[in-house]
């Protein structure tokens, strides 16, 4: 089943000289996916998760999560189709330091008024091996522990998506591979459908399919990936 | 929604040093408005009730109600009540005024002795007229036009001893024949059913009885309840009010105004100077699926939560100072009017203390307006944060660099100048809105400043000091009893004595057109003196024989009989200070004929001026800009006043003492009293002295200081909170700037160094910014005065201490602020900074 698609995706930065950070990118995603999207600095890696996440807009083209083109939708409606179904995770500054760690990971959901489902919600804790942090607040925990509430947090919600953007760039070696296994479990355990930016050859390896972004456009690396697989 | 407001809570719980200095200038600001609502408030209720409840509350009355009015307004059904009063004339040189039950229920009348009237047939008298009765008390019984009553009171009655006494009784029998009895006089108060037609409906009936409404008022046969109708806000045009009610208004609110801003730009100011870890916050949180709406929420959550307590607080508080305000007024009303009774060792009533009375509404009022400020002040912030794009709040880039050009900075500079400049220009809007901030709070300062200035340079330029150390006016009926006189000529320890009469006429400009001089004419077209003839009076002294002889010798003129003479002169400009004006001939020859009268309706009296002065004799009184002063005897000014008849209006004589002494002047005033008490009552004179005139001046000067005082502190207060407030969240805001500066080997000195010349830029500005309006508020007043004092005159009288000291506590405010804003950034660890980002 088809979760993402975008067609002719193109984003150009309109200044003193036109910066075409996408261009034409056609991209799809199946229902559990775990993707690795890699390129070199300023190739226009996070403008597309920018774009795939709704919080900017395209240029040109269209862009479809599962099956609602989010294109066509006011910022209102973008933000709250996002916080159901889009997990975002960054490279850092991902929770608000005034907050619980549960409060931190509840957000999407108490922001729409929901409660959580608890089974779900202890599972994903469990997973990410932070249920003995939930009180805690984020500037006590380590980079790699707020990372996996990061992650959490974007899972949540049941979201059709996560995208995440490169999101051990801040860490270690040790941490990275951790938080990469993690990715890993969870996209097998939810079944969940996880797009990563990373610039790490070794976290891409780990993922099923692998793409390369060169000056806008996007490539798809196939061949490479399934002897890993 | 629970996790909105928990984010909010929480933030200002979390930045509880940074929103301190701003609960303290809210607090400040509540406190300045609190204080003037609550006086105004009182003053106006005050009075409100005052007249409720003693006049009543109708809407308008009318005297001189014959039947056809009568029958007429009985039936109207635009009238909600009618209540009438009878006047009978009792042949007893007095009139008997019936009143109705519900008017018994007021405090019109002040019982000295017994009761109201409470029955028909109970009246109620002065002692006046006990006096000058003696076979009448309490309790006896009186015949009025072949009735009887019975006296059951005595009223307090503030009329001259020799005026015609009243009565009061109750008015029971309210049948047409009975009001109407041909003999009598009736008047009846109105309510309308509709209020706000008050106007319109009298006109309406007036004009049915083709009655002059202008007329009517003039003569009081028409009273509108002006002060009760103004209080419901109902005027003569509608709810449009009247120039004067108007300008009195904005009087008013020109200070509540410029504090609605003052607070409105105070709360912008510390919402809207945002730290990199806020953007990234409210960033995040919308990339967590926060709504633009819920942003928005969320931020003016926060204001409110930073404001309810201090609006409170200061709404308190500012009842408070209200009350301390008055008590202190009150306290130093208290001494004067000890002094004064000391002097006259009498003890008059004198009203206790009393507190302001808790006025719900002007709470009320207080808090929504404080809120509606918070909330308006709050929206274009929430606004600002509902906006912020993800990506680059998540990069903690908010500076809005694309508005301004590429700002090309000398690189030629000093480093820290020249980064000084460019944070000034980056942090452009923040700083515009520190600036204007702090130039409100130096002008409502400059307002009340320049006020006082006024009042200063009125004192001390449109003023004359009067030489005479006593003065006294007496009233009476015919002429001065000449016993009276001469034992005043008695006492002792008196250097100079005059005594003399006056009368005072209506000169109108039409009725001596021929006479007045070129001069005059000229002042009168080109707007220096008044056009308004009702404005001009003409006020005739009569002298003792010995001093108009002397006045005449010292002028070489020879002694007529029936001899006028003319103070042939008058100002050139009348908006132009006493003591700097310049004088004109008033008529063209200094023998002429000038006419007046009593009123528009009254016959024409023509004096004969024999010939003409040029100085007030004896400097007995300044010089009036609209009085025309004619000099005689007093016997002629008797026997005119005898041939001209007495004036419907003001039949009272008036006669002046005037006396100088060297010696102790408590004692010659004593004596003084003494010997005229000896001839009149108490309430038939008006005596001041030097002393008493001190008192009062004294009194008022410590009621200015009171007042200016209070107010200066608060603005200082104000200030200070204020200039540490923005300045200090402003560094706060930077404070990732600092620790790249830091990082990339700038020293704590040049950081320093960098701060304070931000702060000296943004002084400077403020100076500049605050010069223009200054001198807006310097014109103004002297325009509304008539450029009275020319604006550079007013400027030069103006205190400029308490101004330099709010410039000197704001610079320090900014001190402060570098000084905890560096020590935040330098101390703090470095790595906690990177951290955070
Ligand atoms: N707001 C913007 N305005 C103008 N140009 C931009 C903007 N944001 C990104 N770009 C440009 O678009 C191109 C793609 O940027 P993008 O951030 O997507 O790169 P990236 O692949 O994520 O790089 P990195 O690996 O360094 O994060 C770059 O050339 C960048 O300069
Ligand atoms: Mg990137």
């Amino acid at each position: 089943m088809t979760i993402l698609k975008t067609v002719k995706l193109s984003k150009i930065y309109p200044g003193a000289i036109d910066v075409v950070a996408l261009d034409s990118v056609d991209f799809t995603m199946d229902k559990g996916d775990l993707t690795a999207i890699i390129g070199d600095s300023g190739s226009g890696k996070s403008t597309l998760l920018h774009m795939l996440a709704g919080v900017d807009s395209p240029t040109d083209g269209k862009i479809f999560i599962q099956g609602e083109d989010i294109t066509d939708l006011s910022r209102e409606d973008m933000t709250i189709f996002r916080r159901r179904n889009i997990g975002v995770v960054y490279q850092f500054f991902n929770l608000i330091p005034n907050i619980s760690v549960r409060k931190n990971i509840l957000l999407p959901l108490l922001l729409d008024g929901h409660r959580e489902e608890k089974n779900y919600f202890r599972e994903v804790i469990e997973t990410l091996g932070i249920a003995d942090k939930l009180d805690r607040f984020p500037n006590q925990l380590s980079g790699g522990e707020q990372q996996r509430v990061a992650i959490a947090r974007s899972l949540v919600t049941r979201p059709a998506i996560v995208l995440a953007d490169e999101p051990t760039g801040n860490l270690d070696r040790k941490n990275s591979e951790e938080i990469t296994g993690l990715f890993r479990l969870v996209n097998q355990r939810f079944n969940s459908t996880i797009m990563i930016i990373t610039h790490d050859e070794k976290v891409a390896i780990s993922c099923d399919n692998t793409y390369k972004m060169i000056d806008g456009r996007l490539y798809n690396l196939e061949g490479e990936n399934h002897e890993n697989h | 929604m629970k996790i909105i407001d928990e984010l909010a809570r929480t933030s200002v719980k979390k930045n509880k040093k940074d929103t301190f200095a701003t609960k303290i200038s809210i607090l400040m600001a509540v406190v300045l408005l609190g204080t003037i609502i609550f006086i105004i408030f009182s003053l106006r209720t005050d009075e409100y009730k005052y007249v409720k409840n003693t006049i009543g509350d109708y809407h308008v009355s009318i005297s001189q109600i014959d039947e056809n009015i009568y029958d007429y307004i009985e039936d109207w059904d635009k009238v909600e009540r009618l209540e009438y009063t009878k006047f009978i004339d009792t042949g007893k040189d007095s009139i008997l005024y019936l009143e109705s039950e519900n008017f018994w229920k007021l405090d019109y009348v002040d019982i000295k002795k017994g009761r109201k009237p409470g029955k028909p047939d109970e009246i109620i008298v002065t002692d006046k007229f006990l006096k000058n009765n003696h076979k009448y008390g309490i309790d006896s019984n009186i015949s009025i036009k072949d009735r009887n009553y019975k006296i059951v009171g005595v009223f307090e009655d503030l009329s001259f001893s020799f005026e015609d006494t009243f009565f009061y009784g109750l008015l029971s029998d309210t049948s047409k024949e009975n009001l109407l009895d041909k003999d009598d006089a009736l008047l009846v108060r109105i309510w309308y059913k509709s209020p706000r037609d008050t106007y319109s409906n009298t006109r309406e009936l007036l004009g049915k009885f083709n009655i002059d409404a202008k007329k009517a008022e003039s003569i009081g046969r028409l009273y509108y309840n002006t002060s009760l109708l103004e209080y419901w806000l109902i005027y003569p045009s509608g709810i449009i009010p009247p120039k004067d009610v108007i300008l009195s208004f904005i009087e008013v609110s020109i200070p509540i105004f410029l504090l609605m801003m003052l607070f409105a730009m105070m709360i912008y100011n510390a919402f809207n100077v945002w730290n990199n870890r806020e953007i990234k916050e409210i960033a995040l949180l919308k990339s967590a699926g926060m709504t633009e709406k819920q942003v928005k929420k969320m931020i003016k959550k926060k204001v409110m939560k930073v404001s309810v307590l201090p609006i409170l607080m200061g709404a308190v508080i500012s009842y408070g100072v209200a009350n301390l305000l008055t008590y202190l007024m009150w306290i130093n009303y208290y001494i004067s009017y000890k002094n004064i009774n000391s002097i006259y060792e009498q003890k008059g009533d004198f009203s206790g203390f009393y507190l302001i009375k808790f006025s719900p509404i002007a709470f009320v009022i207080i808090v929504f307006l404080s809120l509606i400020t918070v909330y308006l002040s709050s929206i274009v912030p929430a606004k600002k944060s509902g906006k912020i794009s993800i990506i680059d709040g998540l990069r903690g880039d908010i500076s809005n660099k694309k508005k301004f050009g590429l700002g090309k900075s000398k690189i030629s500079l000093k480093i820290e100048k020249s980064l000084a400049k460019d944070y000034l220009k980056s942090y452009r809007k923040t700083y515009r809105a520190i600036t204007i901030s702090m130039v409100i709070a130096a002008l409502s300062m400059s307002l009340v400043l320049t006020s006082q200035s006024y009042r200063e340079l009125e004192i001390k330029y449109n003023s004359k000091k009067d030489n005479y150390n006593l003065s006294s006016t007496i009233f009476t009926d015919g002429s001065l009893n000449k016993n009276l006189i001469e034992d005043i000529k008695k006492l002792a320890n008196v250097d100079e004595l005059h005594i003399y009469s006056y009368k005072t006429y209506k000169f109108f400009l039409d009725d001596n057109s021929d006479v007045i001089s070129d001069e005059m004419d000229r002042s009168i077209k080109e707007g220096m003196k008044t056009s308004d003839s009702e404005r001009y009076y003409l006020t005739i002294y009569g002298f003792e024989k010995e001093d108009f002889d002397n006045i005449l010798k010292e002028n070489n003129l020879e002694y007529k009989d029936n001899m006028y003479i003319l103070l042939n002169k008058t100002c050139l400009d009348e908006n132009v200070p006493y003591q700097m004006r310049e004088y004109i001939p008033l008529v063209k020859d200094d023998k002429t004929q000038i006419s007046a009268r009593y009123s528009m309706e009254d016959d024409l009296i023509n004096i004969p001026i024999a010939d003409s002065i040029y100085e007030f004799p004896y400097e007995l009184q300044s010089y009036d800009k609209r009085e025309v002063s004619v000099f005689t005897t007093m016997e002629n000014l008797e026997e005119l006043i005898l041939k001209t008849g007495k004036d419907k209006n003001d039949p009272v004589n008036y006669h002046q003492v005037k006396l100088k002494t060297k010696s102790d002047l408590n004692m010659v005033t004593d004596d003084y009293l003494n010997t005229i008490y000896k001839y009149i009552t108490k309430r038939d004179h008006n005596t001041s002295n030097d002393i008493l005139k001190e008192a009062y001046r004294k009194e008022q000067i410590r009621n200015e200081h009171f007042l200016n005082l209070g107010i200066q502190m608060i603005f200082l207060i104000i200030a200070l909170s204020n200039a540490y407030n923005s300045f200090h969240g402003n560094l706060r805001a930077r404070k990732k700037d600092f620790q790249l500066l830091i990082s990339a080997g700038m020293t704590e000195k040049q950081i320093n160094k960098m701060i304070s010349l931000e702060g000296f830029y943004l002084l400077r500005n403020v100076s500049i910014v605050y010069i223009l309006p200054f001198f807006s508020i310097v014109f103004i007043k002297s325009y509304r005065n008539k450029f009275m004092f020319k604006p550079l005159k007013i400027i030069g009288n103006i205190n400029f201490v308490p101004i330099i000291l709010l410039f000197a506590i704001t610079t320090a405010g900014i001190f402060f602020a570098v000084n905890s804003g560096r020590k935040s950034i330098v101390n703090e660890d470095i790595m906690e900074g990177i951290k955070e980002i």
